[in-house]
């Protein structure tokens, strides 16, 4: 009868309300919540002329920044729902922190497109949300080329969603 | 149980990997770790199981279940072959 190597316990997943909260995440949301005060509130004629540019551009990168932070939901959702009962595991491999950067990427490229595109009169926050969940569904779209008749090739294809294989 | 010649595709050098550092753990945890979908996983696990590379047994405590773990003689012979 074979013998097992070294069995070990299973650790059981932890419950996230008996886990530490992570200092990295904490300093984020500190950030985050600095740089909303920062794009909120109004800058008086006083202000330099560098704050009032610097609001300026951010405010005008803001709706890519959401669809991007949209589209890195996603893919942060699509593997944590594939890999429900590990999914801090699975997102600390390689592969799952490139396809959240392909989503989050991929995003802000199908907004830029959709803008340019788009009639002047869309809604601006109807676009943002639109392409910052929509896109996925060009993500993962597969594109065929050529058909095989008969024979014992395959179809030529292209697929946006290769990455999603690995 | 003799462990049979062992050709490996790379999804299961990287399962066996897995299980080499992490030891003893559920069929869905390999999953995770490796990124390979739970149910491609599970049977990649059965026909390694059947090679004698592993073991699969029920274990209440398991999250899913079942526990996987490699074998003492696969240990061995894995260490030349990965």
């Amino acid at each position: 009868m074979a013998e097992l190597s070294n069995a070990e316990t299973v650790p059981t997943p932890q419950s996230p309300f008996t886990q530490r909260p992570n200092g990295w995440i904490l300093l984020f949301a500190l950030l985050l919540l600095v740089f909303l005060v920062f794009l909120a509130l109004p800058l008086e004629d006083g202000s330099p002329a560098w704050a009032a540019n610097l609001q300026k551009a951010l405010r005008a990168s803001g709706p890519y920044g959401i669809v991007a932070l949209l589209g890195g939901i996603v893919g942060l959702a699509e593997i944590s729902s594939t890999f429900p009962s590990y999914p801090r595991e699975a997102l600390r491999t390689r592969w799952a922190r490139l396809l959240i950067l392909v989503n989050v990427l991929a995003a802000a490229l199908a907004f830029w497109i959709a803008r340019v595109l788009a009639p002047a009169t869309v809604d601006s926050a109807l676009l943002i949300v639109g392409v910052g969940i929509g896109f996925q569904a060009l993500i993962c779209t597969q594109f065929t080329l050529a058909k095989q008749l008969g024979g014992s090739g395959g179809d030529i294809t292209f697929n946006m969603g290769w990455l999603y294989d690995q | 149980m003799q462990v049979k010649k062992l050709q490996l595709n790379e999804e299961e050098r990287k399962m066996l990997r897995t299980l080499a550092r992490g030891g003893t753990m559920s069929p869905s945890r390999v999953s995770a770790e490796t990124l390979i979908l739970p149910g491609e996983t599970l049977k990649l696990l059965r026909g390694l199981a059947d090679a004698g590379v592993v073991i699969l047994r029920d274990d209440p405590n398991s999250i899913d279940g079942q526990l996987v773990a490699l074998t003492a003689q696969a240990r061995d012979r894995l260490a030349t072959d990965l």
